[in-house]
């Protein structure tokens, strides 16, 4: 056995570190953060005080003004913006915030300094003819001075808004100054006019003839320098008729002086005439007669006035208010006329002594004489000189003129002072005369031009000569006015002149041309070059259909006479302008009512149709050469298709429909795709198609085109497919039958099936059968052909048969057909047909023939030659086959409704009214 | 007042967050001290350790050659027992120089603690100083 020896077993190992972690940093770093939101907390409220403080300070410093004026210097002055620098011991927030508010305030300050500078100087030129030009320079001078004195650094900001207001103001101060002219205008025309009634109503007070002739004149120049005013914009038109009324007032009131004088001269007459007086004005005349005959003429005058004419201007006006107004205040002139003869009348008679009486006259004739002294003389002047001046002798009325001045001066000077003549009256006479004779030289000298060479004159002569080119006589006229003329008093008077007279003849220019343009529009239309898209062209074509009425279209007899108006317009190829206008309101939703709506529709149908003039039969849409536009030509043709179907309920609701069907397009093509995923088209073409069975298979896209605007409608109405499906298909059917031989419709092409087919209008067989049996009658009696006749082919086409060779195989060289005139649509009495025959190479040709004469001739003179037309016949003809046959026609609303019966099972069988036995059973077995 | 108030906390907190984070660096140096004195005792054990089985194994040996008859000066046993010799001093030898190795290793960390310590110390100074001159920053800004 082995010793076992001891062995150390146990040995110091490594017992590791101890990491420190007394968590005292972590309590400094706690301590840390604390005063970093200790520091932020009262960073922040500081920052706010800062800026507070700042902008106090900037809102009460003192700002210097633009305006404040150095005395030493003269000149203006402002604060510097660097000597308004924030206090150095503001830190940069309160220094931000207070540069801030000081900048704002400083630019402001300088706007107001500006403003007030600009209404100071306003307020100092507002009475200087130059005031614009005068404010413009001292306005533009202050803002660069202003702007020099600014700092850098505001100088582009000064300047711009220095020259937004020197803008602004300079166009205040011309629109100002444009107001003052007129209203200067209209001051000098107010005391012209003024002074020209006072005039006036002297004139009519005088009982001597030739003074009341000139008087008329004179009314008849001031009413047309009245009517001349408004036009020229310088009085309203409400102040031209108050001017109006009162120059007949003044006419009136000239009466009644005449009157009154009459009273007061004469011994025979007393207060209770003007009584009588009052009491026959108040009666319109009655009583006339009873008058003594002295005043029968004067009160005939006023009653008489022949106010009507001068109030049926441009501007409507109650005459008869007018009238009744000048009359009160006839009634209230004689009124006090009568008061102040009864007064005089009273102290007449209570004067006692004759030298008081005789005083009295004395002084009366010494005033009449004061007041009428000068009137003569101008009168007589003028007289003068518008005789010279007729006699072109222009030279011999300026010197009468001078005459005329010195004369009337040298009274004035001898009688400054005396009672009635002042010198202000001396000179208001002088410049009335030296302005009318000049008026009167204008109006001679422009008499031969036109409203340019007139202007041009007025231009010589309002710029004395500096502008307008004048040769000649004109400028020896010219410049003798010039000369004659007291520029700062005449200008204006003249320039109004001329400007009226320039403008009356511009108005007469325009008459003119428009009579001219009418003129030329005529001879287009007569000759067949008349266009619907010429203004002038439908302008006579509406004066020729309306008479003027603008409205007449809207009007149910415009539909009722369509037919006789029609054929006017057909025949000139042109659409009425009123018409046209109305249809374009149409389209853009103006309010009419419904009916006026429905009386467009159908006068848009009855020109979307109409027989070509080359005699080809076919029909043209008259609209399409019109002032609609292809979009308003859409909507049209999509409403009177819509309206063919739908009738015409709620017809504006519908118009905004399609409106907003065309105005959404992208909606309906969608909704279209989801309902017809092959196509409307396709659909509408497998609809419309006759299935082999029944004896074709040929499309009929003239069917689509007529139906397919009412199928989108009732799409974009969200009508289901199903519905849409039974009434397309059950349209097809019933609405186009088929023509049978009988009809050949050029609207519908190469198609056997027709609106206007006979048995659209006739359904039963029987009756069909009747009205060809009438037809050929009526052929054989008023034409007296018998080798030709209408048959009815009830064999259809065949299987795999085209239209065409359809067609031919049941031609024959003596089968007529009838071919509708207006086309496809709703049938009424008034459609016609013509008698067509096929010629050798297919195409059709109207049948010509001469109406047998109604009695054989008489033996021993000469036969009436017969003369050759087309044959037509018209519904209303053909109903006289089967009177019996009222029934209502093929009404597409109903038919809708038919349909949607018939297809859910829960109709009635409904017999056609009227017709045969053999047609009940037709329609029997049609209905099941 | 608070602005000062604040500056003067954050100063304080700074430093003193210094000083906290050196004097835990210096503890920690001195605990790595300990740890490198400790794995050396412990490597010194193992060898002595090593060297004392070797001995008492040379002993059973010789022994047991004995009771064998063997003589020990035979070259064979005579290289056998230097052989065994060898192998067991360059035991003793690699263990020594593995506990050195590892000492030196944590005597290195001890110092990296110190020069983290004084590194605290100086950002905790550089914070005192940023919060005084950010002091007189804001107040330039906001004093009216």
């Amino acid at each position: 056995m082995a010793v076992i020896k001891q062995q150390r077993q146990a040995f110091a190992s490594n017992i590791g570190v101890v990491r420190a972690d007394t968590g005292a940093a972590e309590m400094w770093r706690g301590v840390g953060k604390l005063a970093d939101t200790i520091i932020e907390g009262s960073f922040q409220q500081m920052k706010v005080e800062a800026q507070q403080t700042g902008e106090e300070l900037g809102r009460t410093t003192k700002l210097g003004s633009l305006r404040s004026i150095n005395p030493e210097t003269g000149e203006v002055e402002s604060s510097l913006i660097s000597s308004l620098a924030a206090p150095d011991s503001f830190g940069s927030v309160a220094r931000q915030a207070y540069k801030s508010v000081i900048e704002t305030r400083y630019v402001k300050q300088i706007e107001e300094d500006f403003k007030f500078k600009a209404a100071e100087l306003a307020l100092e030129y507002k009475d200087n003819p130059n005031a614009v030009a005068l404010f413009s320079d001292d306005m533009a001078d202050f803002i660069e001075q202003s702007t020099k004195l600014t700092a850098p650094q505001f100088q582009q900001v000064v300047k711009d808004m220095g020259s937004s207001l020197l803008a602004s103001n300079k166009i205040n101060l011309m629109e100002t100054a444009m107001l003052k002219d007129k209203e200067n205008l209209s001051v000098d025309f107010q005391n012209t006019f003024t002074s020209d009634q006072s005039d006036l109503l002297k004139m009519f007070s005088n009982n001597d003839p030739i003074m009341q002739s000139d008087a008329g004149q004179n009314q008849t120049r001031m009413l047309a320098n009245i009517e001349d005013n408004r036009l020229a914009g310088i009085i309203t038109s409400e102040e031209a008729q108050r001017y109006r009324q009162s120059l007949f007032e003044t006419r009136a009131d000239g009466a009644v002086a005449r009157i009154a004088n009459l009273v007061d001269a004469s011994d025979e007459y007393s207060a209770v005439d003007l009584n009588n007086v009052r009491d026959v004005i108040q009666r319109n005349g009655g009583g006339l007669t009873d008058l003594p005959e002295e005043m029968q003429a004067i009160v005939s005058e006023i009653i008489d006035m022949e106010v009507v004419n001068e109030f049926s201007g441009d501007e409507p006006v109650d005459v008869q208010r007018v009238f009744s107004q000048i009359q009160t205040h006839v009634e209230t002139s004689l009124s006090a006329a009568q008061a102040r003869v009864s007064a005089k009348e009273s102290a007449e008679a209570a004067s006692q002594t004759e030298t008081q009486k005789t005083q009295k006259i004395k002084d009366k004739d010494i005033k009449a004489q004061n007041e009428a002294g000068l009137e003569p003389m101008r009168t007589a002047f003028e007289r003068d000189a518008v005789g010279f001046i007729a006699a072109n002798d222009f030279q011999s009325a300026f010197a009468t003129f001078d005459e005329f001045d010195k004369t009337i001066n040298s009274l004035s000077k001898s009688k400054i002072g005396d009672k009635g003549i002042t010198e202000e009256l001396i000179n208001s006479t002088t410049r009335i005369a030296r302005q009318r004779m000049l008026t009167a030289m204008i109006d001679k000298s422009t008499s031969g031009l036109n409203s340019a060479d007139t202007e041009n004159f007025m231009d010589y002569v309002n710029t004395s000569g500096d502008q307008g080119k004048l040769t000649g006589d004109f400028k020896t006229a010219a410049d003798g006015i010039i000369k004659a003329m007291d520029l700062g008093i005449d200008r204006k008077e003249l320039t109004r002149h001329g400007g009226m007279i320039a403008a009356a003849r511009r108005r007469g220019e325009q008459k003119n041309a428009e009579a001219t343009k009418t003129q030329k529009a005529n001879i287009r239309i007569s000759t067949g070059r008349g266009s619907s898209t010429n203004t002038a062209d439908s302008t006579v074509l509406d004066k020729v259909v309306t008479g003027g009425d603008e409205a007449f279209f809207l009007k149910p007899e415009a539909v009722a006479q369509r037919n006789i108006w029609g054929r006017t317009v057909m025949s000139s190829g042109v659409l009425p302008l009123s018409l046209q206008q109305l249809m374009i309101g149409s389209f853009e939703g103006k309010m009419y009512t419904p009916q006026q709506q429905q009386n467009l529709f159908v006068l848009y149908d009855q020109f979307s149709r109409v027989p070509s003039t080359d005699g080809s039969g076919s029909v043209v849409n008259m609209w399409h050469n019109s002032k609609l536009t292809a979009e308003q030509n859409g909507f049209f043709e999509a409403m009177t298709s819509i309206v063919k179907f739908r009738g015409y309920e709620d017809l504006p609701q519908v118009m905004d429909d399609v409106r907003g069907m065309y105005q959404n397009k992208e909606a309906l093509k969608i909704k279209t795709a989801s309902m017809f995923p092959d196509g409307l088209n396709n659909f509408m073409i497998e609809a419309t198609t006759d299935g082999p069975m029944l004896g074709s298979d040929i499309p009929n896209p003239n069917i689509v085109n007529d139906m397919k605007p009412y199928i989108e409608y009732l799409i974009a109405g969200n009508a289901g497919k199903e519905d849409i499906v039974k009434l397309t298909r059950g349209f097809y059917k019933q609405l186009y039958p088929e023509t049978k031989g009988m009809v050949i419709d050029p609207a519908f092409g190469t198609v056997n099936r027709s609106r206007q087919a006979l048995s659209a209008i006739f359904p039963n067989a029987d009756d069909q059968q009747e009205v060809v049996s009438y037809l050929n009658a009526s052929l054989r009696n008023k034409f007296a052909i018998d080798d030709k006749f209408f048959s009815l082919d009830s064999g259809g086409i065949k299987d795999g048969e085209s239209f065409n060779a359809y067609q031919k195989r049941i031609s024959s060289s003596n089968r007529l057909r009838l071919m509708p005139l207006t086309g496809a649509g709703q049938v009424t009495d008034n459609t016609r047909y013509m008698v067509v025959e096929q010629r050798v190479d297919g195409s059709y040709a109207p049948l010509m023939a001469a109406v047998r004469p109604s009695a054989p001739p008489i033996a021993g003179q000469p036969a009436s030659v017969p003369v050759v037309q087309q044959v037509l016949f018209d519904v209303a003809e053909m109903r006289k086959a089967v009177p019996e046959a009222e029934g209502e026609p093929l009404d597409p609303a109903k038919l809708a409704e038919r349909i949607r019966e018939q297809e859910s099972g829960r109709t009635e069988f409904k017999p056609t009214i009227g017709g045969g036995f053999a047609g009940q059973l037709l329609d029997v077995f049609k209905a099941f | 007042m608070f602005q000062m108030l604040g500056t003067a906390l954050s100063v304080v907190s700074s430093i003193q967050e210094g000083r906290a984070r050196q004097e835990e660096a210096e503890f920690n140096r001195y605990q790595m001290q300990m740890k490198a004195k400790q794995t050396m005792i412990e490597a010194s054990q193992r060898a002595n350790q090593r060297i004392a089985d070797f001995n008492s194994a040379q002993n059973n040996n010789e022994a047991f050659f004995a009771f064998l008859n063997r003589d020990p000066s035979d070259q064979s046993l005579k290289s056998f027992m230097s052989k065994q010799k060898d192998i067991a001093y360059k035991d003793a030898a690699q263990i020594t120089s593995q506990g050195f190795m590892e000492a030196s290793q944590t005597l290195m960390a001890g110092k990296m603690e110190t020069v983290k310590g004084q590194n605290a110390l100086r950002a905790g100074y550089l914070g005192a100083a940023s919060s005084v001159v950010s002091g007189i920053y804001r107040y330039q800004q906001t004093k009216v």
